[in-house]
């Protein structure tokens, strides 16, 4: 869904003396750490994230006069601990991203196998509908879903899956135009497999490589969008420990408890670089002709 | 030439008339009575009925429906805004000069910022400039705008005291909100010409000018940058689409007085009247924008114009 | 026929490169794309080079040209004498004055050899006006009559047009007369008629013997279609796997050729009038240039081949008057 558009070429990617590319250690570590903090939240986090002690309201991180270690990147405005909630933070995130692509990843899909598939004037009226819903902005969507439905983590889901699925549409469409003339399809056919068949068993194993790599590519962008709706309060509401959601509470006490509204980014950055590092690199390994945005 | 721009204009308005439409089903249909938010808590049944009569609420809906497009179409009128009771169309038409100069300036910055970068990224490969720009896409696609906004008003508005925090008034104002807006479009040019730069320095007709003695400056300039301009024409949607997004989160962030901070405002007091004014209005400007595109790509290409 | 002899007026030598050497560094290794090529070319000759696709007969002419596709590739070793100055010493600033000047070369395919966002008369103007602009009349005046000396009809008109509006016969017109508008010493035409049909085929080469003999012009005539070569080439030059094999006179190498190469390229092509069951083709594929064998790089396919082709790579000797050639079979051990 993110319109990087163009064609993309290799060549930003750093290389070994043999011209090969080297994988991006830094985000994969990144992504490492991401997908631990997911897996493990309850097990690492200190506190509960939605208790808080009203006693220790917004203390500093440990480092700074009046911080304990109890605490290590300190508490908010109702007691809670902050790490704790970046932890279970990081479960949310990955949840609401992963349910966005899943739900405009899952429709996008089956319209460009369709589209693909059938060709002639199916496929022309589905591409210029692509086209037509791909100029309209995303965020109209979410006020007139906000606006109906209530602001929520599923009004997000539900604006990126409306909105989102053209991009992935015209893709997976390309390269079951592609695949269509090839032999193995014929052969399919020849054996008598009906349409569905064919697109599913036959067609759709050959496109995971590029699904990969778009969802991969795409995740960054999405954890970013998700947080940003949050923050404006569009999308998980309290008390959830949404990252954005936790730098919007965080903001009015930005003159005096800094650590409110630096932490939550920090994770959000280094989530998403861990994405987009690993994902560039993929890209390198499982995309060599460049068939893809 | 006229048909093709005849065509693009009557798709314009079909969009225009299709999201209108959604927009006003959606709002009618989806339970947020506005009479309900309009009265006091203490009004009585009767109150309400009132209310209704006047404004035509209890109506068939498809009555309602045309009497709203007629409104729309034929005298520009969107309905009331509950908050301030004036027409909330000159409620967002005030604030529009605000977000357009911002908006501006950091499609400016942006465009000015990563078209050079990207350029000479393209051409000299692995340089420094090659690598400063990577960086600085990468920053941009990476680092949240909001998070951003409210980390340059810690250090430079809180801590530092440098710059204003909030409101409109001085070209100090513009400085963080403006940097903050073009961070994702600047990585969208830098990444857009550069790869754009790459295929066309590699095309024959580039190794032709060469073979023909044409200085280099030219082969770049106007062999493989006209031919790379009209792949980066296209990242303009993907661009507007994040300044307007951007607007919002930044006029929020910044207490900048434009239409995004408007349209936040008006949500979480229900004012819908503005929310639904605000949707048709950024439907129309992108609508135009691709209007407007769409004829630059034929003024650029010969071969759209002669089909 | 017409007269294969070049004109012998003036005998200095246009070009003379020797042991031009081009690799290509990449991800699976170095490719020696040109591995020591030696030839020269005299004032009007038209010198036809010939091989099969990949043996460097391309990038032996980019190499000339200063214009090998970087950052990959890199001349590595050798010198090229143009009028006795030495190509590959020479700035960039230099060379970009000699190009389209003095040194030309006409592309395969014509359509993508042209810019298609600027009219056809701007791209003709621009190799006078970065050479001799003011020469003769205003560039529009010299872009017609130069489409005039090409045989393009309604010059006037036509300057106006974009290359998408041309067929390929006229657009490779158009790219022959800026290789030759400013009256170039030395014009490269690398597979100038392959994307071309037949009849249009014809009329070019018609127009580039007409060149040579109006102008004087040397032209390097790179083909894999020997019946081309045999239309209007002086000498031949036979490329294989990066290194030159056998050089020799045209009618010499019809009535004789003499490296296995030669004669199953000749071999190759189908004879009108002659029934044959199949279709002759020469075995094997040309060797990987990324790892080169030590010996003679034919020697898998060659008909032949003898135990001393395998170990070493044979010496360039003359065999007759004008006629060079790297064979063992030739080569006095």
């Amino acid at each position: 869904m993110l319109y990087i558009g163009g064609q993309r070429k290799k060549n930003g990617q750093p290389t070994d003396k043999r011209g090969r590319v080297r994988p991006p250690y830094f985000g994969l570590f990144c992504l490492a750490l991401f997908f631990f903090v997911v897996i493990f939240a309850e097990l690492i986090a200190p506190f509960d994230p939605y208790e808080g002690n009203l006693q220790n309201t917004t203390l500093p991180p440990c480092w700074q006069e009046d911080g304990t270690t109890e605490h290590l990147l300190g508490t908010d405005m109702l007691g809670r601990d902050v790490l704790s909630r970046l932890i279970h933070g990081s479960r949310i995130s990955f949840l609401i991203s992963v349910g966005c692509i899943g739900f405009y990843g899952t429709i996008g899909i089956i319209v460009g196998l369709i589209s693909g598939f059938r060709g002639g004037r199916t496929d022309m009226f589905i591409m210029r509908l692509a086209d037509f819903w791909m100029s309209l902005p995303a965020i109209i969507v979410l006020f007139i879903l906000a606006s109906v439905h209530g602001p929520s983590a599923q009004t997000i889901i539900l604006t990126f899956g409306i909105m989102g699925w053209p991009n992935w549409a015209r893709i997976v469409r390309g390269e079951t135009l592609s695949l269509k003339e090839r032999d193995f399809v014929r052969l399919a056919r020849v054996a008598g497999c009906g349409n569905l068949r064919i697109m599913f068993s036959h067609i759709l194993p050959n496109v995971i490589n590029t699904i990969i790599i778009l969802a991969t590519i795409e995740m960054g962008g999405i954890i970013v969008l998700t947080a940003t709706m949050s923050f404006l309060g569009l999308g998980t509401q309290p008390p959830s420990c949404d990252w954005g959601l936790m730098l919007a509470e965080g903001r009015q006490y930005i003159t005096y408890a800094w650590w409110l509204v630096t932490f939550p980014g920090v994770a959000i950055v280094i989530a998403v670089l861990g994405f987009n590092l690993t994902g560039d690199w993929i890209r390198e390994l499982l995309d060599p002709k460049q068939k893809l945005q | 030439m006229q048909g093709f721009i005849l065509k693009r204009i009557a798709i314009a308005l079909l969009t225009i008339f299709i999201v209108l439409t959604v927009v006003f089903f959606a709002f009618r249909l989806g339970g947020a009575d506005p009479v309900a938010i309009m009265l006091p808590p203490n009004a009585t049944p009767r109150n309400a009925k009132v209310l209704t009569e006047k404004f035509g609420l209890d109506k068939p809906l498809h009555l309602q429906y045309r009497g709203f497009v007629e409104n729309v179409v034929l005298h520009g009128d969107f309905g009331m805004s509950f908050r301030y009771s004036e027409p909330a169309l000159n409620i967002l038409l005030q604030r529009v000069p605000a977000t357009v100069q911002l908006g501006l300036v950091a499609f400016i910055l942006a465009l000015v910022v990563g078209l050079p970068i990207g350029i000479i990224s393209a051409v000299k490969r692995d340089s420094l400039i090659d690598r400063f720009g990577r960086t600085l896409a990468l920053a941009g696609m990476s680092l949240p705008t909001f998070w951003v906004g409210v980390m340059l008003i810690l250090f430079l508005g809180v801590t530092l005291r440098w710059l204003p925090i909030a409101g409109r008034g001085t070209p100090l104002h513009y400085i963080m909100p403006a940097f903050c807006m073009s961070l994702y479009p600047i990585a969208l040019f830098t990444r857009l010409s550069r790869s754009a730069m790459l295929d066309a320095l590699k095309s024959e007709y580039v190794l032709m000018a060469r073979i023909k003695g044409v200085p280099e400056i030219y082969v770049i300039l106007l062999h493989a940058f006209k031919n790379a301009s009209i792949t980066v024409v296209t990242v303009v949607f993907g661009v507007f689409g994040a300044l307007i997004l951007g607007s919002v989160v930044v006029e929020t962030i910044f207490s900048w007085p434009g239409i995004g901070r408007l349209v936040m405002e008006s949500f979480f007091s229900r004012d819908y009247p503005v929310v639904q004014v605000f949707v048709m209005f950024v439907t129309f400007v992108v609508v135009t924008l691709n209007l407007i595109v769409d004829i630059l790509y034929a003024y650029i290409d010969p071969r759209i114009r002669y089909q | 026929m017409t007269n294969k002899k070049a004109p012998k007026n003036h005998s200095e030598k246009v070009l003379a490169v020797t042991d031009l050497k081009t690799s290509f560094f990449t991800k699976k290794g170095v490719v020696r794309a040109v591995d020591g090529v030696n030839f020269t070319v005299d004032r009007g000759e038209i010198v036809g080079l010939v091989g099969e696709s990949g043996c460097g007969k391309s990038i032996t002419s980019l190499s000339i040209m200063r214009l090998v596709p970087q950052p990959a590739g890199k001349i590595v070793a050798g010198e090229v004498l143009f009028k006795g100055e030495d190509l590959l010493q020479k700035s960039d600033e230099e060379m970009r004055r000699l190009r389209g000047d003095r040194i030309s070369m006409i592309m395969q395919d014509p359509m993508v050899s042209m810019n298609q966002l600027l009219t056809v008369g701007y791209q003709l103007g621009e190799v006078f006006k970065y050479h001799h602009p003011g020469n003769g009349g205003s560039l529009r005046e010299r872009c017609v009559r130069l489409l005039e000396k090409v045989k393009v009809p309604s010059p006037e008109r036509r300057l106006d047009d974009y290359p998408f509006q041309f067929s390929g016969g006229m657009c490779q017109r158009v790219l022959i007369g800026m290789g030759i508008a400013n009256n170039p010493d030395l014009l490269i035409a690398d597979e100038p008629t392959t994307a071309l049909d037949v009849t249009i085929q014809a009329q070019i080469l018609k127009l580039m013997k007409d060149i040579q003999r109006d102008s004087g012009t040397s032209i390097i005539l790179i083909t894999h279609d020997l019946a081309v070569v045999a239309q209007i080439c002086t000498r031949v030059l036979v490329m294989y796997a990066g290194r030159i094999v056998e050089q020799a006179p045209v009618l010499t190498f019809y009535k004789n050729p003499s490296h296995p190469y030669s004669v199953s390229l000749i071999r190759s092509v189908p004879v009108l009038g002659h029934r044959a069951d199949r279709l002759f083709s020469i075995g094997g594929q040309p060797p990987n240039l990324s790892n080169p064998p030590p010996g003679c790089r034919f020697a898998p396919r060659c008909n032949k081949v003898m135990p001393i082709c395998w170990e070493k790579y044979p010496p360039e000797i003359s065999i007759a008057e004008n006629h060079q050639i790297s064979c063992w079979l030739y080569a006095q051990d």
